[in-house]
């Protein structure tokens, strides 16, 4: 299997108040097309700054991250919006929908950045929604949606371009364990079926145990990389 | 395509997910540009008038004289023809009236008084068209064409040389070779105009008596004013007379050039309104900054959200530039017709400010009728809408450009 993801003795560290923190300690991994992979580990390890760092969003300190193929410190700010529109969806864990945009709105979105047409865009949209279990609520707005609606509509949004790769930051850490079911359902439905790559990060037990591969981190480093005993 | 279309729907209803602070903001825009437009149109009504009267009273929106008059006034730089001129400006258009003048220094003299005035001979039909001294006969009656020793002057004085109508004077003057002349004139009416040189200075003659008494030429002036049907038309009007005039030793000049002071004037109490305007307008472009970056630094979440699927940078500050450019829209159309329409109104009614002012409205020695009339015109609308406008479009750069500079990891887990 080719190497979707690959780090390379990756580091990253902030400052804090002026005192530095190593958030990644030479981190290594690659991640396959099509994997359905979680990031686990207690708060502080580390999780959300690799998720960050694979996504373009930051830049490591050292080491090198490839996604797609790509260098992402050698790719300037525009190039990594592309990377990131062509390639990659997100899930955010407060869902972080744009408020003025119905639920509808919310997913086109990123098809309309990609220059879908206007009739592809509609069946797809309107296609996912119904996969997510919204079929009929296109016109709400995030303010008269549920939380859990709110991560359907999110993950709607995130694989409406048919990214080759997903990263979820805690999609589950504010649904009930009803919802977080269900959205683990149906995302491993969506990998099943369109081969996406999956990589979230959490801490939640039920996201865990369904993964195939999880990798733990303790204090920015990697302590443990593969199925769940 | 469905890109923009997209941005402009963001743009949009973003810029109503704080109502009140945009109808603040809307509100603000249209008051500086309602008062804006008004004030400015007011003194546009203002200098519109007060040019009218000071060029219908002398020599016209555009003065025919010989080369060197303007700078030092003498009988012997006179215009040979006024024939002449009248031939080529009669075919002008935008020409209204043609005014010849003879202009000169005299003494006049009473049984009991006498006073330095400033002797114009005109032509009496034309000015009775034109002349505001015409139509502001207090006394007696105005000259007519058929006057050969009829003399008009001011009540003022009139009063310091006790005269009234049917009474005579005698001028005495240096006539255009130096020699020193008599002449005895009967006033047949006093004027009073409110302008205090005029009323107290000047005398009027008929323009064949001017001539006499100055030995100029039958057809001989010192002046030949053209008066316009708009002041619009001046810039063409001087173009075709000096071209005409070539080689002929006269030129054609603007009544700025003629009318030098009340021009300086303008140009000085243009210049300080429009500092006053410029001051309003500085205000409102904070106003307008406050709104935007306050609604950019609120939503930096969200535009971490939309960098993070993959807006371009670009198209997030086209976003911002497109909610400042709506509350401009907004803001500066609705200031537009609430300041057109005020400004319309009274245009067409006037506003009479007599009450605030006295009887006379005086500018460098000119009277205004109190009654001020604005003048808005299709140009002020475009130039200060567009002005507003530009100026919403340029504030909203600064927060344009710092809605992309965001820090994505922390942005998005901001609340």
């Amino acid at each position: 299997m080719k190497d979707l993801i690959r780090l390379d003795q990756v580091s990253k560290e902030y400052r804090d108040n002026g005192v530095p923190v190593l958030a990644l300690d030479r981190v290594s991994l690659a991640i396959g097309q099509g994997e359905f992979a979680v990031v686990a580990g207690p708060s502080g390890s580390g999780k959300s700054t690799m998720l960050n760092l694979i996504g373009g969003l930051d830049l490591p300190s050292s080491g090198t991250v490839t996604v797609v193929d790509r260098d992402t410190a050698r790719l300037s700010g525009s190039e990594l919006s592309r990377l990131r529109l062509d390639s990659i969806g997100f899930v955010f864990q407060a869902y972080n929908l744009i408020p003025v945009l119905t639920a509808y709105e919310n997913a086109e979105y990123v098809l309309l950045l990609r220059g879908v047409p206007r009739l592809e865009r509609r069946e797809r949209v309107l296609g996912l929604l119904k996969t997510v279990g919204l079929e009929g609520m296109e016109n709400r707005f995030p303010r008269e949606l549920s939380g859990g609606q709110q991560q359907r509509v999110a993950i709607a949004r995130a694989i409406a371009p048919e990214p080759r790769l997903v990263l979820a930051d805690e999609p589950t850490a504010n649904l009930d364990s009803k919802s977080s079911a269900d959205l683990l359902a149906l995302m491993m439905r969506i990998n099943m079926d369109k081969n996406t790559t999956f990589l979230f990060s959490t801490h939640d037990p039920e996201v865990i145990r369904l993964a195939r591969r999880v990798i733990r981190l303790r204090d920015g480093r990697i302590v443990s990389d593969g199925p769940e005993a | 395509m469905g890109t923009l279309r997209m941005l402009v729907i963001l743009a949009w209803r973003s810029l109503w997910r704080n109502k009140r602070r945009t109808l603040i903001t809307v509100s603000s825009i249209a008051f500086g540009t309602a008062l804006a437009l008004f004030l400015i149109s007011w003194a546009d009504g203002m200098y519109r008038k007060l040019i009218d009267s000071a060029v219908r009273m002398n020599a016209g929106h555009v003065t025919v004289e010989r080369r060197g008059y303007n700078l030092a006034p003498s009988l012997s730089l006179y215009v040979p023809s006024v024939e002449r001129i009248r031939t080529v400006a009669r075919d002008l258009d935008g020409v209204s009236r043609i005014k010849p003048l003879v202009t000169g220094q005299a003494m006049v003299a009473t049984g009991s008084a006498s006073a330095g005035v400033g002797l114009v001979g005109v032509d009496p039909a034309v000015e009775k068209e034109v002349s505001p001294i015409a139509r502001s006969i207090k006394a007696g009656r105005y000259l007519e064409p058929g006057d050969a020793r009829g003399v008009v002057l001011g009540l003022t004085l009139a009063k310091r040389l006790d005269v009234e109508p049917g009474m005579k004077v005698v001028v005495t003057c240096n006539d255009s070779t130096g020699e020193l002349v008599n002449e005895m004139l009967v006033v047949t009416g006093i004027f009073g105009t409110g302008m205090e040189e005029a009323d107290g200075f000047l005398i009027q003659v008929p323009i064949a008596a001017a001539r006499r008494i100055f030995r100029l030429g039958p057809d001989a002036a010192t002046q030949v004013g053209l008066v316009l049907t708009s002041p619009d038309r001046q810039g063409d009007v001087l173009e075709r007379m000096n071209a005409s005039l070539a080689g002929t030793g006269l030129v054609a000049l603007p009544w700025q050039e003629v009318l030098s002071d009340l021009a300086s004037f303008m140009s000085v109490d243009k210049g300080s309104n429009y500092v006053f305007q410029g001051i309003i307008i500085f205000l409102l472009s904070f106003t307008i900054l406050n709104t935007i970056l306050m609604s950019v630094l609120e939503r930096t979440r969200e535009f971490a959200t939309l960098l993070a699927i993959g807006t371009a940078p670009i198209l997030l500050r086209l976003q911002i530039v497109m909610e400042s450019a709506m509350i401009g829209i907004i803001g500066t159309g609705l200031g537009l017709a609430i300041g057109g329409g005020i400004s319309l109104y009274f245009e067409i009614h006037g506003l009479d400010i007599s009450p605030l002012i006295g009887k006379n409205l005086s500018v460098t020695g000119f009277t205004v009728d109190p009654v001020l009339r604005n003048e808005v015109s299709v140009r002020l609308l475009s130039w200060l809408g567009s002005l507003v406008f530009g100026l919403t479009l340029i504030v909203g750069l600064y927060p344009a450009y710092r809605s992309a500079r965001i820090n994505l990891p922390d942005a998005l887990r901001s609340r």
